[in-house]
């Protein structure tokens, strides 16, 4: 009896660290998670070798698995406008919803040279908003290898193929490349003196441009003169500034004027009646003018003592017998009465 | 077989068709008496009367007494893998970082349960149809039938719950020592560090259930043809070692074609990751 139960101690004990190397593989594992996922759309060109089933990394962490791989045959997607060839349904794990944002990349790598192949996510900035759930992204093609190789084989085939055909042309260009080069050689080792002046001269000149430009520099950017100047012209400037309102203000005034006055003037009754007015200036200048000439006339009549107002005016001796006359008038009042 | 040498009967000639045909006849004979015992397993497992303490004293001699003979053979075969995977790696691309990740999706899905089971069904298998087959050419297994008792139940069905148990158990065991026993050599050979060769990224449920799957099948099925190799033992001592070697050769069979099954029916289920 002792020994059946012996056995079932040990059988029991085998049973036990058994189940405890499944349970601590099954938890060690941790990609067996039940955690809640939501879906992803992306799709690809050509998403390479992965396969439905691969996993979803964020930084090396894996954080969901490819679901599905569909084939949809280039057909426009309706809700994003986009041609689609293969879309991939990804499941990602809802704790990592908020680290995945709209600008997120979604590309296909590999685990090592040759490893599987995985999809990869680049979280994106955080300043973005935070992709949908089930939104539609697209995915970043893997490399294409073998169309790298075929492209670089057409290229070296071309290459080799033009090399052929223009052999003779390639042989002419190496040789006169050739004599260029030992002409060139030939020109430089000749001129090796005049070459370094040269190289001086243009040393000498870099120097002096430098000194120049310090000199330029000092005079005319760092000058505290300048700085002055370009204070005062500030202060005028401000001053202008604060003036210019009420001159402004006048001007607008003084133009409101002469915009009436124009608007006066400018009516055509208006204008009739100072084109009669200046008619009549002109007809009374002109008959002044003729005034003058007679009054003119007149002095010179008088002036040469012609007519009575000329003997009046002009006789010395009607001035005496005009005398002469009042005095006595004044002396013998009764002749203006009685005459002698 | 033995008919056609009977005493009387005038010797045939032999043909490659005739061959043939009477190859295919005991090919369907003996697969419609495994199915006959498959059925009769599972019915008296579900209803048959158990000898008290038989099915631990199997558990016991299937399981703990295999175990140094498992841990040594997956001991020495996961060394023997990682050492010459680790050798080609280096010939092609000399980096090994997926070395670990790698040996261990393989060693889940497959290499553990069908390298453990050949293993058992050798030991187990040839200990079932020694045991049984040497009872029945001393007619023991009359005797119990002459009790009314079924062998299938008093010897089949005992063995048949104990290898379905111990074998995931000793698979579980020896996936972990082949595990143990390749990061060894691949530190030691390679410079792979541990923590870079335990490396369960390339894991997923369906490795882990196609393993248990694998496991499951293969400890029905050992005791299942081991025990019918057993019972359809005939003649002396002779037989006896016929019974063995038979028992063997068809589990070791039986584990590669439900190999082949269940693998497929997991790259059906699961997908190629």
């Amino acid at each position: 009896m002792s020994e059946e139960r012996s056995i079932e101690v040990k059988v029991g004990a085998l049973i036990l660290v058994s189940l405890a190397v499944l349970g601590a593989f099954v938890l060690v594992m941790g990609g067996l998670s039940f955690e809640k996922t939501y879906p992803v759309y992306v799709d690809f060109d050509n998403p390479g070798g992965l396969l439905s089933g691969a996993a979803v990394r964020i930084g090396g962490v894996k954080v969901g698995s490819v679901k599905e791989l569909q084939f949809m045959g280039g057909k426009v997607d309706p809700k994003s406008g986009r041609r689609v060839l293969v879309r991939a349904q990804l499941a990602i794990q809802k704790r990592v919803e908020d680290s995945i944002h709209s600008d997120a990349d979604f590309f296909v790598t590999a685990e090592g040279v040759l490893g599987e192949q995985f999809l990869a996510i680049n979280p994106g900035s955080p300043d973005k908003p935070l992709l949908d759930e089930g939104a539609e992204v697209k995915g970043i093609d893997p490399p294409r290898l073998d169309l790298f190789l075929a492209k670089a084989y057409e290229l070296l085939d071309t290459t080799v193929e033009g090399i052929k055909n223009n052999r003779e042309a390639l042989g002419d260009i190496i040789n006169n490349t050739a004599g260029l080069l030992k002409g060139l050689n030939f020109i430089v080792s000749g001129n090796r003196e005049r070459i370094e002046r040269t190289i001086a001269n243009v040393e000498d000149i870099t120097v002096e441009a430098k000194q120049l430009t310090h000199d330029a520099r000092v005079n005319y950017v760092d000058n505290p003169k300048i700085l002055q100047t370009v204070d005062h012209i500030n202060d005028l400037v401000a001053r202008i500034h604060e003036d210019s309102g009420p001159m402004l203000k006048d001007a607008r005034e003084a133009l409101a004027n002469l915009n009436r006055v124009s608007t006066t003037v400018g009516d055509p009754q208006e204008q009739e009646k100072i084109r009669k007015a200046i008619a009549d200036i002109a007809q009374l200048a002109e008959r002044a003018n003729a005034t003058a000439a007679d009054a003119q006339t007149i002095v010179m009549h008088i002036k040469s003592g012609k007519g009575t107002v000329g003997a009046l005016v002009m006789d010395e001796e009607i001035y005496d017998d005009m005398q002469e006359m009042v005095r006595d008038l004044k002396h013998n009042p009764w002749k203006f009465l009685w005459r002698e | 077989m033995s008919s056609d040498l009977a005493d009387g009967a005038p010797p045939r000639r032999s043909s490659v068709v005739r061959d043939l045909g009477a190859a295919g006849i005991d090919l369907f004979v003996g697969a419609r008496a495994l199915y006959g015992v498959f059925v009769q397993t599972l019915y008296y497992v579900a209803r048959g009367r158990r000898e008290r303490g038989a099915t631990v004293r199997q558990m016991h001699a299937i399981g703990n007494q295999s175990l140094f003979f498992v841990s040594i053979t997956m001991g020495f075969i996961g060394m023997i893998l990682v050492y010459q995977s680790g050798l080609q790696i280096k010939r092609v691309i000399p980096d090994f970082s997926l070395l670990g990740a790698t040996y261990l999706e393989l060693l889940v899905r497959d290499l553990a349960a069908s390298l453990g089971g050949l293993m058992l069904a050798t030991r187990v298998g040839a200990g079932i149809a020694a045991e049984i087959g040497s009872m029945v050419v001393t007619e023991q297994i009359d005797a119990l039938r002459m009790c009314a008792a079924d062998p299938i139940d008093f010897l089949v069905v005992p063995r048949f719950l104990a290898s379905l148990t111990m074998t995931v158990v000793l698979i579980v065991w020896a996936g972990t020592v082949a595990f143990a026993t390749g990061a060894i050599t691949a530190e030691v050979a390679f410079d792979v560090p541990l923590r870079t060769f335990c490396n369960m990224s390339l894991i997923d449920w369906g490795d882990v259930l196609t393993g248990l799957a694998k496991c499951f099948a293969y400890g029905a099925a050992i005791p299942i043809v081991s025990g019918y190799c057993g019972l359809s033992t005939f003649g002396g001592s002779e037989g006896v070692g016929w019974a063995t070697t038979r028992a063997v050769v068809n589990s070791s069979l039986a584990i590669i074609i439900l190999n082949a099954i269940i693998s497929t029916a997991s790259l059906l289920v699961f997908g190629a990751t």
